[in-house]
């Protein structure tokens, strides 16, 4: 019963947030500020909406594959907007807002610098691959089971025998957990920074590109610093140039108010996901 | 319930009106790949209220391969863009 409330209430909320973030698609006056509005509060919004499928669903596995979309959600929208934003941004047929503060006066257009890192294990993939298989198949009979496991084995071996490198994933638990819950509680707060901005009339919408230092060293913290950014509605990250991050802001307040944010964010990930040294660093200076 | 389902499903049946309206005026491929996005996010949130509504989760597979094609989509017409513009 109280477990229909909620499902209601998500259910609801996820809706407005869709509906909300189609008005930003109408009012806000370039594409990368519209994007922000229409398809990250729209990611929220999807994923309360899956939420609420996921609790009333009649089946354990419409339930588990309910989830795992809203796992592909977390991964696939984030990235996919970041291409698209700096596709966009250097597009010249594009039009962008004259409002847009350009922080860095010309945005060189990168190589991709790939710096290959010694294979880690591949068991996460293994047991990632098996998860998806049970939900997709949404049953645990005995037959389902056995082909998960010959499956995810036997793509884990051919994703080897390609040699494809998988980086090391260094994991400090409690520090990754504390992460989540930063990151969870921020995508509310930008969340509604991103709503906010859709009633403040049009010239007075600030977007601005600002340039963030990184300090993240692994190629598993920058996807991932990189992803959280882009994820959050209201900032997407455009590209990594040599130590730098562009990131593409919606109101700004004060750039330094959203590099402050932005580091907190990067200390979180530093703290759950850095190799040793710099995790000893981390803790060193709080 | 039938009302949360109803209202939900009229927020979303507006939602898609904005959406389609931002295809048509555009004015960039961008700006249409970003709507396009934003109808296939309108398309699962109403699979999801569908499913609140009726507990039937014959559509769910429906919706994995339809986020997965949406990312496909989206990362294609971004390499398009990036082609067109450093030709």
């Amino acid at each position: 019963m109280i477990i229909d409330v909620i499902a209601g209430v998500a259910m609801v909320a996820g809706a407005a947030l869709i509906a909300l973030g189609s008005i930003g698609l109408l009012r806000f006056p370039d594409v990368l500020t519209r994007m922000h509005a229409a398809t990250k509060a729209a990611t929220v919004g999807v994923i309360g909406t899956t939420i609420a499928a996921s609790v009333e669903a009649s089946s354990l596995g419409g339930a588990l594959a309910l989830l795992v979309v809203v796992a592909l959600l977390f991964l696939s929208g984030p990235l996919g907007m970041s291409l698209l934003a700096r596709a966009a941004y250097h597009d010249p047929q594009t039009p962008l807002s004259p409002q847009t503060l350009d922080f860095p006066t010309d945005l060189p257009v990168d190589e991709t610098t790939s710096t290959t890192r010694p294979a880690g294990t591949s068991r996460f993939l293994v047991v990632w691959l098996f998860i998806v298989w049970i939900a997709a198949f949404g049953s645990i009979a005995p037959n389902v089971l056995v082909g998960g496991v010959i499956a995810a084995v036997a793509i884990t071996a051919v994703t080897r025998w390609l040699s494809l490198r998988w980086p090391r994933l260094f994991v400090h638990p409690i520090a990754a957990w504390r992460f989540v819950a930063y990151f969870v509680g921020q995508m509310f707060v930008s969340t509604w920074g991103v709503i906010a901005a859709l009633w403040v009339p049009r010239d007075q919408v600030r977007p601005a590109i600002v340039a963030v230092p990184v300090q993240v060293s692994t190629r598993n913290e920058v996807a991932l610093l990189m992803n959280s950014i882009s994820f959050m509605p209201g900032t997407v990250a455009l590209e990594l140039h040599d130590d730098e991050l562009f990131v593409h802001v919606l109101t700004t307040d004060e750039p330094a108010d959203v590099l402050a944010e932005i580091g907190r964010l990067e200390s979180k990930i530093m703290a759950a996901f850095g190799p040793k040294g710099q995790r000893l660093r981390e803790s060193g200076s709080m | 319930m039938i009302v949360a389902t109803s209202i939900a499903g009229v927020l979303l049946a507006l939602a898609a009106v904005g959406a389609v309206t931002r295809v048509v005026l555009g004015p960039s491929v961008a700006d249409r790949m970003v709507a396009l996005d934003s109808l296939l996010f309108i398309g699962v949130g109403g699979l999801g209220v569908y499913i609140v509504a009726t507990g039937d989760t014959t559509y769910v597979a429906v919706l994995v391969v339809a986020v997965l094609t949406a990312f496909i989509s989206t990362v294609i017409v971004a390499r398009y863009i990036e082609a067109e513009t450093n030709r």
